[in-house]
């Protein structure tokens, strides 16, 4: 029954409304931009430290989730992005090698002012230039 | 002076310690158990270390948007979903036990 009458809520048209009226691939950009394609201070998996880790300029974002959260004092947006290194393979022309580097999480206000970020990068991949700490 | 430990363990609370960036730090009794169970590996001491640094692409302590905090200490990574707040009491950083994921 509850269940009937979320899914006709008013809240889902009003969450839709929202996230279309955004603009994440320029929210992401500017936050690359920002930070200049670096992290510094990161920890992987394996608790190993990296002092900084330099992303590739040609990192493309993907948005795959948006929600929206409400604690008891303030509502929040959380966008997640899929981070991919296009590298394109001169050899052969017209053929590209994508390979996914992580993702990004960004936490914004209800004034679309950011508050917070999480990176969860492949340290593995050979598309990020690393340094230890 | 003491320096600021790099485990939770070994941290007296209402002690202050000096960190490596030159800030002047305290910790409540709340936090310590917090930092104890979130914070194993000392991530955030190793970020209050830092110091104040700017909020995007960076470890360290990045302005709070609690209200009547003014920093919190941030991790990337694996242990990044928290964060510990802390307020300036007469020059002083003070983390009473404050944790969001934000």
């Amino acid at each position: 029954m509850t269940r009937l009458e979320l899914k006709n809520h008013q809240l889902w048209q009003d969450l839709t409304e929202i996230l279309q009226s955004l603009d994440a691939n320029l929210l992401v950009q500017e936050h690359l931009d920002q930070c200049d394609y670096k992290v510094c201070g990161y920890w992987d998996e394996q608790d190993e430290y990296y002092e900084k880790i330099t992303l590739p300029r040609t990192l493309k974002a993907e948005l795959v989730s948006s929600s929206i959260g409400v604690t008891y004092k303030e509502r929040f947006l959380q966008l997640k992005f899929l981070l991919i290194a296009d590298a394109v393979d001169n050899t052969k022309t017209a053929s590209s090698n994508a390979q996914k580097l992580g993702e990004l999480v960004l936490v914004y206000d209800e004034n679309l002012e950011f508050i917070d970020e999480n990176w969860l990068l492949d340290v593995d991949s050979s598309f990020l230039v690393k340094l230890s700490g | 002076m003491e320096a600021l430990p790099d485990n939770w363990a070994d941290i007296q609370p209402d002690t202050v310690y000096l960190s490596i960036s030159g800030l002047l730090v305290l910790f409540g009794s709340e936090q310590i158990k917090l930092g104890l169970k979130y914070d194993r590996k000392g991530k955030h001491l190793k970020a209050i270390e830092k110091g104040l640094v700017t909020p995007r692409g960076n470890v360290g302590l990045v302005p709070s948007q609690e209200s009547g905090y003014d920093l919190k200490s941030k991790v990337l990574g694996k242990g990044g979903d928290r964060r510990f707040h802390a307020k300036f009491i007469d020059g002083i950083l003070h983390f009473p036990g404050l944790v969001t994921e934000h």
